[in-house]
C-alpha cells in the first residue's frame, strides 16, 4: 500500500475509535448538560469535516458552512412549523436544499479563488441571513423559530449524532480513497495541470463544494431537531470563524483533525466559559500560532511526533 | 488523416500578434522539432493546441475532429497531452499519485492505473521517490515526473515544451530514450526546444516560429541551415544587444 | 429637496467608507491579500479615542491622535507578527498563501473582539463630539457640527495619502511594491518596511474613521464587523488594489445605500452592497477599475 493510502487508513481507523469512545462516553458522562455539549461538539464536527472536504483537499476556502446549517435548520423547520412535515421527510428536504443551493452557489463561484472565494461565500452567508432573519413574517425572524424534537429522552438523540457522524466519516474515506480523492487533491495542488491531465475540473469542485453544503445542511437540521429552536444566530459568520478555527487546530488536510479539533475546542470552551468566557481568546490565539507556525495543526504535531518516536 | 492538423490559427493580445496565420499538419508517427527565437509564439501556440487560449482565428483537428474551442480536459480525453515550460505537478501529492491521478482521469481502472505507473517510475529511473511528495523532487526529477504523466495513457500525440531545459545529462538521456523508443512504436510527438544538438538528434522534421509565424518547416538540418531561419536567431540577438 | 439630502448625505457616508477602504485596497495591493481583521482596527480607533476622552478626561482633539496611532501601531503589529509567512521563501504555507491570509487574519479578528468584550466590557460606549455645534444648514441641507468637522477631517486624511503615495519617497516606494514585489527588492527597496508602512497606514486611516464616528456609530466590541465589510465590497467595485477607484466605489456605495434605504427598504440597506458585491465578483471580477488576472 502507498505512503499516503496507507496515512488515510490509519487516521480513519482513529477517527472510528474517537468515535467509538464518544459512544461510549454516555457511560461516564450521565449529566444531561454534558451530553449536551457532546452533541453540540458532533454537529460542529460534522461542519468541519463538511469544510474540510472543500479547504483542506479541494482548497476552496468557503465562509459558508455556517450558512448552510442554517438552510438545513430553517428548512426542516419551517416544513414542520407551516406545513407540519415530519422530520422524517423534513431532514431529507433539508439534505437536498442545501446541497442544491450549494451546488449553484458552487457553480457561481467556480473561478474563484483565495480572497475573492472568501469573500463572495462571505457575502452569500450574510445575505441569507439577513434575508431569513427579516422575513418575520415567514421566518419569525430573530424571535426564532419552534421546531418539533424527534425523541424523549436525550441519549436517542446522542446515538443519532453519533451514527451520522460516523456515517459521514466513512461516506468521506470512502470517497477519498476513491479516485475522487486524487482528483480533489490534484485540484487543489494546480487547477490547470489537473485539467491537462484530464481531470473534469468544474464537476468535481462542484461536487465537493455540494457534497460539503449537504453534510452541513444535515447537521443543521439535527441540530434544529435537537435543540427545538433555531434561529439566524446559527448563520453567523462568527461560526464559521469557529468552525473553521476547529479545523485548523485539529489540522486541515487530515482525516481526523476536524473531529478531533471541534471536540477539543467546544468541550473546552464550555469548561472554560465557567472560568469566565475566554474560551474564544484562547482558541483565536491557538488558531494563528498553529496557522502561523505549525499549519498541520495539533494533529499534524502529534503525528510528526510518533514518527519521530518511531523513527527513533 | 493526419494527426494534428493546425489551419490559419492566429491569436492576439491587445496590439501584439502572438500567433500568426500558423498551418502545419502533423502526421501520425512523426517527431517534430519546433524552434524559434524566444517571444516567437511557440507557448502561446501550444497554449492553443493543448485548449489553454483560445484562438482569435483558424481551426485545429486531432484526427478530423475540431479541438479549438474545447476546454484542456476534454482535449487531454481526446488523446492530446502536454507538458509545461514550468514544470507543473502535483507538489503535495506523491510520485505515485501524480501518475495515478493522470491514468484515472483518463478512465484506466485502480489496478490497470497502478501497473502503468510502476512500469513508468521504473523506466524514467524514479522507481526511488514512488513515495516521495512531488515538491520534494528535484527540478530534473519534477520535470521527468510531469513527462511521465502525459503517458500514463498512450496520447494520439505528445507536446512537449522545452523538456530538455536545466535538466541533468543522465535524466536527459533517458528521456531522450524514452520518446525515441516509444516514436519507434508510432507515438506521435511535437517537441519545443532550444537545445539544437538534441532537436537535430531526435527530430526528423522541425519547425521555425518567428513573430508569431511559421517561417520554416522541413527536413531538421535544411531548417537549420536556412537562411531566413539564421536571420530569425541573430535578428533577435541584435535587437537585445 | 429629500433627494438632494439623500445625495450629500450619501457623499458622506461614501468618505467615511473610503477612509475605511483605502487601506484595505493599498493591503491588496501591496500584498494581493485581504485583511478581514480590517474591522478591528476601525474598532481599535473607536475605544481609543472614547475611552482616552471619557476615562483620561483628555480634549476629544488630542485623543483623536492618539486613536489614529492606535490603529497604526495595531496594524504594523499584525504584518510584522503574522504577515511574515506570505513573502517569498517560506516553505510551509508556501502553496496556500490566500487561504493562510484569510484563516489568521480571521481569527485575529476573532481574537481583537473578544478580547475587547472580555477586558472593556461589551456595552457600547459612547464617544465625545468633536464640536458642540448642533445642526446648522448648509445650502439646502442640515449638517450637524460633527459631521461636518469629521468630513473635513476625513477629505484632508485621503488627500494627503494620495499626496503622500504619489510624492513622497516612501510612497513611491510603497507604489513600486505593489506594482512589482520582486523586482522592487531587486531595485534594492526594503519590501517588508514598505509592507508595514501599508498596514500601519491601513490601521490609522480606519481608526481614525472609527474615532470620527464614534459619538454616532457608538464603539462596541463587534462594531467593526459591518465598516469591515462595506470595505470588502468597496475594494472588489474598485478593483482591488485600485485607490482612484476605491474611493469612487465607497462614493457611490454611500449614495446607493442613501437612496435604497429610502426608496427601496430600510431593512435590507445592508444588503445592497452585498449583492453587488457577489454580482461584481461574479461577472466582473476586476471591478470597475481594476486590472484582470483573476483566473488561472
Amino acid at each position: 500500500m502507498q505512503g499516503s493510502a496507507r496515512r488515510m487508513a490509519v487516521e480513519f481507523r482513529l477517527s472510528l475509535a474517537l468515535i467509538a469512545l464518544i459512544a461510549l462516553a454516555p457511560i461516564v458522562v450521565d449529566n444531561a448538560y454534558w451530553q449536551g455539549v457532546l452533541i453540540v461538539s458532533m454537529y460542529f464536527a460534522l461542519l468541519a469535516a463538511g469544510w474540510n472536504l472543500l479547504a483542506g483537499y479541494t482548497g476552496q476556502f468557503s465562509m459558508a458552512p455556517a450558512c448552510f446549517a442554517m438552510i438545513g435548520a430553517y428548512t426542516t423547520g419551517l416544513l414542520a412549523y407551516h406545513w407540519s412535515i415530519p422530520p422524517s421527510l423534513g431532514i431529507p428536504a433539508s439534505i437536498l436544499a442545501a446541497g442544491a443551493i450549494g451546488a449553484a452557489l458552487g457553480l457561481i463561484v467556480m473561478r474563484l479563488r483565495g480572497p475573492y472565494l472568501a469573500l463572495t461565500t462571505l457575502s452569500f452567508a450574510e445575505i441569507m441571513r439577513l434575508v431569513i432573519g427579516n422575513s418575520y413574517g415567514f421566518t419569525r425572524g430573530d424571535l426564532g423559530l419552534n421546531v418539533p424534537g424527534l425523541f424523549e429522552s436525550r441519549l436517542a438523540y446522542y446515538y443519532v449524532f453519533v451514527a451520522v457522524l460516523a456515517a459521514a466519516q466513512a461516506g468521506l474515506y470512502l470517497l477519498l480513497r476513491s479516485r475522487a480523492g486524487l482528483f480533489l487533491r490534484a485540484i487543489r495542488d494546480d487547477e490547470v495541470a489537473a485539467a491537462s491531465r484530464g481531470v473534469d475540473v468544474v464537476f468535481w469542485k462542484t461536487a465537493a463544494f455540494t457534497l460539503s453544503t449537504a453534510v452541513s445542511g444535515l447537521a443543521g437540521a439535527l441540530y434544529a431537531h435537537f435543540s427545538q429552536l433555531v434561529s439566524p444566530e446559527l448563520g453567523l459568520v462568527s461560526q464559521t470563524g469557529l468552525v473553521i478555527c476547529m479545523a485548523v487546530i485539529g489540522g486541515i488536510g487530515g482525516l481526523i483533525g476536524p473531529i478531533a479539533g471541534a471536540l477539543l475546542v467546544y468541550v473546552s470552551s464550555e469548561m472554560l466559559r465557567e472560568a469566565g468566557g475566554i474560551q474564544l481568546i484562547v482558541f483565536a490565539l491557538l488558531v494563528i500560532l498553529i496557522a502561523r507556525f505549525f499549519r498541520e495543526g495539533l494533529w499534524g504535531l502529534a503525528r510528526r511526533a510518533l514518527q519521530g518516536s518511531d523513527a527513533a | 488523416m493526419s494527426c494534428l492538423s493546425i489551419s490559419r490559427v492566429s491569436k492576439s493580445f491587445g496590439g501584439l500578434r502572438a500567433v500568426d496565420g500558423v498551418s502545419v499538419a502533423i502526421g501520425r508517427g512523426e517527431l517534430i522539432g519546433l524552434i524559434g527565437p524566444n517571444g516567437s509564439g511557440k507557448t502561446t501556440l501550444l497554449n492553443i493546441l493543448s485548449g489553454h487560449q483560445p484562438p482569435d482565428a483558424g481551426t485545429v483537428l486531432l484526427e478530423d475532429r475540431p479541438i479549438q474551442h474545447l476546454k484542456p480536459e476534454r482535449i487531454a480525453a481526446l488523446g492530446l497531452q502536454r507538458m509545461f515550460q514550468l514544470t507543473r505537478v502535483f507538489r503535495r501529492m506523491s510520485a505515485l499519485d501524480n501518475l495515478m491521478t493522470a491514468g484515472r482521469a483518463l478512465g484506466l481502472a485502480h489496478a490497470q492505473a497502478l501497473a502503468r505507473a510502476d512500469r513508468l517510475l521504473e523506466q524514467l529511473a524514479l522507481g526511488r521517490v514512488r513515495d516521495l511528495d512531488a515538491g520534494q523532487l528535484s527540478g530534473g526529477q519534477q520535470k521527468l515526473l510531469e513527462f511521465g504523466c502525459c503517458f500514463m495513457v498512450t496520447p494520439k500525440i505528445a507536446l512537449l515544451d522545452e523538456p530538455f531545459a536545466a535538466v541533468h545529462p543522465a535524466m536527459k538521456e533517458t528521456m531522450a530514450r524514452f520518446i525515441r523508443t516509444r516514436h519507434a512504436e508510432g507515438q506521435t510527438f511535437l517537441i519545443v526546444s532550444h537545445d539544437m544538438p538534441a532537436v537535430v538528434e531526435l527530430c526528423p522534421r522541425t519547425l521555425c516560429m518567428n513573430a508569431g509565424a511559421l517561417i520554416a518547416d522541413g527536413p531538421t538540418r535544411a531548417v537549420l541551415n536556412d537562411p531566413v531561419v539564421i536571420e530569425a536567431y541573430l535578428g533577435g540577438e541584435e535587437e537585445a544587444a | 429637496m429629500l433627494n438632494v439630502d439623500l445625495f450629500i448625505n450619501g457623499l458622506i457616508i461614501g468618505l467615511f467608507y473610503a477612509l475605511m477602504a483605502v487601506g484595505l485596497t493599498l493591503i491588496f495591493g501591496i500584498l494581493k491579500v485581504v485583511n478581514f481583521a480590517h474591522g478591528e482596527f476601525y474598532m481599535v480607533g473607536a475605544y481609543t479615542y472614547t475611552l482616552i476622552a471619557l476615562k483620561l478626561g483628555l480634549d476629544p482633539w488630542l485623543a483623536l491622535p492618539l486613536a489614529l496611532l492606535a490603529g497604526a501601531l495595531a496594524g504594523w503589529l499584525t504584518e510584522r507578527a503574522l504577515m511574515r509567512p506570505l513573502y517569498a521563501g517560506y516553505s510551509s504555507w508556501g502553496l496556500m498563501r490566500d487561504e493562510y491570509a484569510v484563516v489568521v487574519t480571521f481569527a485575529l479578528s476573532l481574537l481583537l473582539v473578544n478580547l475587547v468584550d472580555k477586558v472593556v466590557g461589551p456595552y457600547p460606549q459612547r464617544g465625545p463630539a468633536l464640536v458642540d455645534i448642533p445642526r446648522m444648514a448648509l445650502g439646502p441641507i442640515m449638517l450637524s457640527g460633527q459631521k461636518l468637522v469629521a468630513t473635513g477631517i476625513a477629505l484632508a486624511m485621503i488627500a494627503g495619502l494620495a499626496l503622500f503615495l504619489r510624492y513622497s519617497f516612501w510612497g513611491r516606494q510603497v507604489r513600486a511594491v505593489a506594482q512589482n514585489r520582486l523586482g522592487a527588492s531587486l531595485a534594492g527597496i526594503d519590501t517588508a518596511r514598505a509592507s508595514g508602512l501599508v498596514f500601519a497606514l491601513s490601521g490609522a486611516l480606519a481608526a481614525l474613521s472609527g474615532a470620527l464616528l464614534s459619538p454616532i456609530i457608538n464603539a462596541s466590541p463587534d462594531v467593526g464587523a459591518f465598516p469591515a465589510i462595506k470595505s470588502f465590497v468597496i475594494v472588489v467595485l474598485g478593483g482591488m488594489g485600485s485607490l482612484p477607484g476605491s474611493i469612487i466605489a465607497s462614493l457611490l456605495l454611500g449614495v446607493l445605500e442613501s437612496f435604497g434605504a429610502v426608496y427601496i427598504s430600510y431593512d435590507y440597506r445592508d444588503t445592497f452592497g452585498l449583492v453587488i458585491l457577489m454580482l461584481v465578483l461574479i461577472f466582473r471580477p476586476q471591478g470597475l477599475f481594476g486590472e484582470r488576472g483573476r483566473e488561472v
